[in-house]
């Protein structure tokens, strides 16, 4: 099985995207801002077709319209009344323009199938290039600013007061977010984001009493359950996204029953 | 000694005044009764005092040489949510300055010794989530405390709680007071709690403002004009 290359590829940026998005997940659950992760993904499908219609790397339109359009929504300031109803505005926005885009770069739907759903087994060493860079820079920055987000995301309340630059924290919290949704949506696809990024925070949230083991947990939910859908798509060739759908929901559940 | 002197403070919002030529002082080591109706702006004259809004007209002149470091209580909500954080962790938030991701040995110690003046120690292993609203607003206060301020602000910090919790939070704090010269300034619709522990007041209202002694208050004007008092 490993001696494949894209056997190895995918398990290199599978691995990295997981641990990414567990370290980010929890931060982004703490702050609710859950809703918001699963827009930026549809805004990166629109960023996504776009590069398909300019023919270049369907990572870099993602990134792009992602970052620019979570620096535009803090500008907007999401802590009004009218987020929610601005937030599914803007994703009303962002999956028109993805379709037409996707149809203007007369693509086949194997394209779209591979922005929606993720196309793991489809990357090159370049694409594990770029996840290697960007998962790196992701988990460095959120290292640095590891307290300050941590206050931020934990107990907003008080840290408006706490903290003096709270407004560069958010926009370099909403970046990270966005980088993250562009990286993971390589793997698990624009449309089933929430499964990399909120179901393993979730479920740490139910089992882990500090910050840092909601984080180890949420890791090790979202690594674990990637290897597993990796090798189980393999050897069963149904899609790597539904495997790590049904694994981090199953998990999701069980920490549900779970008594508080 | 005066650490604050507010001068004819004036905030404006939408071409609507909400006071003008508010005057007052923080002293150290006193407590300030912030008094006025819901609405009024008291929350707004604090974030203003933080430098996160302009004034329109005055200024605050503080004498630290800017050294103050100001930390905050909020108002306990039952409705509040929590995190299924151990309370030693959830009072850790406020240590948010540093690259450093993990604590050092100081502010272990720090987080310990504060742990034990909000007699928390004993339920530091405990869930934030599942404890008592007097158990929540003193971690509300063990976080500020953390952050070895000069200047607390407590917003409505004892609302909603029982007298025993109510008490409770505002004795911790008065020993605080007493043993490192904290300032504070209380947001407080309770008279009780305001006779019993402020030294100055400032009653806000959209006429004008009065600022003096916690003696001088004129309860039974309070009791019929404003409508929020207790």
């Amino acid at each position: 099985m490993f001696s494949f290359p894209f056997m190895q590829h995918a398990f290199v940026a599978g691995t990295l995207i997981a641990i990414m998005s567990g370290l980010i997940g929890p931060f982004i659950v703490a702050r609710r801002m859950s809703f918001l992760a699963h827009t930026l993904s549809e805004i990166g499908f629109a960023g996504a077709s776009f590069a398909l219609f300019m023919s270049w790397s369907p990572l870099v339109g993602m990134l792009l319209f992602s970052v620019v359009a979570s620096m535009s929504v803090g500008e907007l300031g999401m802590k009004e009344q009218r987020s929610e109803s601005l937030i599914s505005a803007v994703s009303a926005v962002a999956i028109g323009l993805g379709i037409a885009f996707l149809s203007l770069s007369n693509k086949n739907a194997t394209a779209a199938t591979g922005i929606l759903f993720g196309s793991i087994f489809s990357i090159n060493q370049t694409d594990v290039w770029e996840v290697v860079v960007l998962a790196t820079l992701v988990i460095l920055v959120t290292l640095m600013m590891f307290r300050p987000l941590r206050h931020f995301a934990f107990d907003y309340t008080t840290a408006s007061f706490s903290l003096k630059n709270i407004q560069l924290i958010e926009v370099l919290f909403l970046g990270l977010m966005a980088t993250t949704v562009a990286v993971s949506a390589q793997i698990v696809g624009s449309l089933l984001i929430f499964i990399l990024m909120i179901l393993p925070a979730s479920s740490a949230m139910r089992w882990g009493r500090t910050v840092w083991q909601i984080i180890g947990l949420a890791i090790m939910f979202s690594v674990l359950g990637v290897w597993l859908a990796l090798v189980l798509s393999y050897w069963l060739d149904l899609p790597v996204s539904f495997f790590i759908a049904i694994i981090e929901a199953g998990v999701y559940f069980i920490s549900l029953i779970k008594r508080k | 000694m005066m650490i604050l002197d507010g001068k004819d403070i004036g905030i404006k919002f939408d071409d609507r005044w909400l006071y003008q030529k508010v005057n007052f002082q923080l002293n150290q080591a006193h407590n300030l009764a912030l008094i006025g109706d819901n609405g009024v702006g008291k929350t707004t004259l604090i974030r203003a005092m933080l430098g996160k809004i302009p004034l329109t007209t005055g200024e605050f002149k503080w004498y630290d040489d800017g050294q103050h470091k100001i930390a905050y209580v909020p108002q306990y909500r039952p409705d509040m949510q929590a995190f299924p954080l151990r309370i030693r962790d959830f009072v850790g938030l406020t240590f948010d300055q540093g690259l450093r991701p993990w604590l050092s040995k100081e502010e272990k110690k720090r987080l310990q010794y504060i742990l034990a003046i909000t007699n928390l120690t004993s339920i530091a292993d405990q869930r934030i989530d599942r404890a008592s609203g007097g158990e929540r607003q003193r971690a509300y206060l063990a976080q500020a405390l953390v952050q070895n301020p000069n200047v607390l602000i407590l917003d409505e910090a004892t609302a909603n709680l029982d007298n025993v919790a109510k008490y409770g939070l505002m004795d911790v704090v008065s020993a605080y007071q007493k043993n490192y010269q904290l300032t504070t300034i209380m947001v407080s619709h309770d008279i009780d709690i305001m006779q019993r522990y402020a030294d100055e007041y400032l009653l806000l209202t959209r006429h004008g403002s009065e600022y003096g002694n916690i003696e001088q208050l004129d309860v039974a004007k309070l009791r019929e004009g404003g409508e929020n008092f207790v």
